[in-house]
């Protein structure tokens, strides 16, 4: 039995009941069709909205306590008790992924209970990283291995794909994350603090450009959008927090000359970077032969193109002159944060202006801390960061809605 | 969901039993059949979020020769040991092996200048008994080794007894 509100597409109702009140303003269809067109679709009806908000409650509520059962479990056999023997503990562990499994998949596919039946599912997948690691402690492999992150991530992955569920996929790419960032020590263990951090935010950003581009690609079809959605708000977040590591001039001061970094490091930071790119450009191929395309796509991989770039200056090419780094870092990220914001305004994407302006405002409020310390006295310094916030979520605020009286304004005139 | 991304799913779920299985199997072959020696250690006690409690063993052996000093990290090291009194030690390093029969050996990389590491750094402990390994004046680590100088860790000797969690400082 499948729950009414799975295969429900709200984006298509949304599109179209923009489509049906254009259809009716230019005279196609006549006012009494267009409500009998919406009334096929309950995404209208307050019935709908109602059963939307407690079903997003309950896939909540579900999520949690998956993950807090999943982490009572880690911690438990994290506690190593000698009192029980190993060959219990696995069991139990294998066990833990049988049930789980089973449970889930009983409650999602025979008896209609999505929510519950993925988050057990996501549980599973905790357990089977659990076993992982609990396998890797009772034969004393070593802590910092950075395969068994990665036999946990390649285990959940196929999974993610096979149930299409949003849960698992941000199990997946966090595992895929932090897989990668394991291996970091192994790479850059002759390499400086400094030259460590910008390293690793330099991998990190063409991981989340890879990430983004892959949610560009899964947006062409339509039954994978959600999970797109997905992959391209957290390469978005990645992304971004990587390139605020690298607007400090401390960090870029502190750099020496960067050698000694296994070409493991480079292989996967320059595949990640061409792989986003062609795939970038290969959706907006696509989108134009189908007569799809907008300002926004070419502007966005203009944007990968020029961070991915600019990435590559700051850990591989001499200037000669040492300011330019972070000068060019940071206009970068102004920059990318003000195109953030843009394209959320051209696209009606309100989570993405909202995430711009936090990031404006973090990079402000950052950039003030960062050269003020050592002009003013620290107290002047807080009152003037008092100020500046107050000030500035004034700016803000009327900046946003402003912004958002122009997307409702759009809307309605359609 | 389809029938065939039902079988699909049942599929990955026992490729993920057959991995912890395999995993299990492949360190279990090497406990029993590999061979034993007895490396003398220098212990601290930190903790792992995911698995809890350990010891981190660095072992006489990891420090290489001058000859070696500049070998990159991430390289292979091979050092052929010789049964001494109490442990074995470190009788020949090689970047690549060549034995002489019945020669015992350990294979590990190079984790930082001048140092190697065999895979076998980590000692989980249960919750809160990683400080008797740490005060303890001598810790040995019984390893076995399979034939191609692969390690594992069979058992921790503190002061020259199998370690006991239960055991008062």
């Amino acid at each position: 039995m499948m729950n009414p509100l799975e295969d429900f597409d709200r984006r298509f109702v949304s599109r179209l009941r923009r489509e049906v009140e254009e259809w009716q303003q230019d005279g196609t269809i006549s006012a009494e069709q267009g409500q009998a067109i919406l009334a096929r679709y309950p995404a209208d009806s307050v019935g709908y909205e109602a059963a939307r908000r407690r079903q997003g409650l309950v896939v909540g509520l579900s999520i949690l306590g998956a993950v807090l059962v999943g982490l009572g479990i880690i911690t438990f056999f994290a506690a190593n008790w000698d009192e029980i023997p190993r060959s219990v503990k696995l069991g139990a562990l294998i066990a833990g992924v049988v049930l789980s499994y089973g449970a889930g998949f009983f409650l999602w596919q025979r008896m209609g209970y999505t929510a519950v039946g993925i988050a057990l599912v996501l549980l599973g997948c905790i357990i089977y990283g659990a076993g992982v690691h609990l396998i890797g402690q009772i034969y004393h492999v070593p802590v910092d291995h950075p395969n068994l992150t990665a036999f946990w991530f390649l285990g959940v992955l196929p999974l993610a794909y096979v149930t299409r569920s949003k849960p698992v996929m941000f199990l997946a790419i966090a595992l895929f994350l932090v897989a990668a960032g394991f291996r970091l020590p192994h790479w850059l263990a002759e390499v400086y603090d400094a030259d460590a951090v910008i390293l690793a935010s330099v991998m990190y950003l063409a991981l989340a450009a890879l990430l983004y581009a892959i949610g560009k690609a899964k947006n062409l079809l339509d039954e994978w959008e959600p999970i797109g959605g997905l992959f391209r708000a957290i390469g978005l977040l990645v992304g971004f927090g990587a390139l605020y590591l690298l607007t400090f001039h401390d960090l870029i001061d502190e750099a020496g000359r960067i050698e000694g970094v296994d070409y493991r490091y480079w292989v996967l930071t320059y595949a990640a970077s061409v792989i986003a790119v062609a795939a970038m450009a290969g959706v907006e191929w696509w989108r134009v032969r189908r007569g799809a395309s907008s300002v926004v796509e070419p502007f966005e991989i203009a944007t990968v193109v020029l961070l991915l770039t600019a990435s590559h200056v700051l850990v591989r090419v001499p200037v000669g002159w040492e300011p330019l780094y972070p000068i060019m870092i940071n206009a970068l990220f102004a920059l990318a944060a003000l195109g953030l914001m843009v394209s959320g305004y051209l696209q009606g994407r309100e989570g993405r202006i909202n995430l711009a302006l936090g990031l404006i405002a973090l990079f402000v409020i950052s950039r003030y801390f960062e050269y003020s310390t050592t002009l003013f006295d620290r107290s002047l310094v807080f009152v003037g960061a008092g100020v500046i916030l107050l000030a500035g979520g004034f700016l803000l605020e009327r900046g946003r809605r402003r912004m958002l009286d122009a997307m409702r304004a759009g809307e309605g005139q359609r | 969901m389809k029938t065939w991304a039902r079988i699909a799913f049942w599929i990955v779920v026992a490729g993920q039993l057959v991995f912890l299985l395999g995993f299990i199997a492949v360190k279990e072959v090497a406990l029993r059949t590999g061979t034993e020696v007895v490396l003398q250690t220098v212990p601290v006690d930190p903790r792992s979020l995911l698995q809890g409690d350990y010891a981190i063993l660095d072992y006489e052996i990891a420090e290489l020769p001058p000859f070696m000093q500049d070998d990159q990290v991430g390289e292979t090291v091979y050092v052929v040991l010789q049964e001494d009194a109490d442990a074995w030690r470190g009788a020949r390093y090689a970047g690549s092996l060549r034995l002489v029969e019945g020669e015992v050996f350990i294979k590990g990389r190079v984790d930082r200048r001048g140092h190697a590491d065999f895979g076998i750094g980590t000692y989980f402990v249960p919750e809160g008994t990683g400080h008797i390994i740490e005060r303890a004046q001598d810790v040995k680590v019984v390893v076995k080794l399979d034939a191609d100088g692969n390690a594992i860790i069979k058992q921790v000797l503190v002061d020259g007894q199998p370690f006991e969690p239960d055991a008062e400082p």
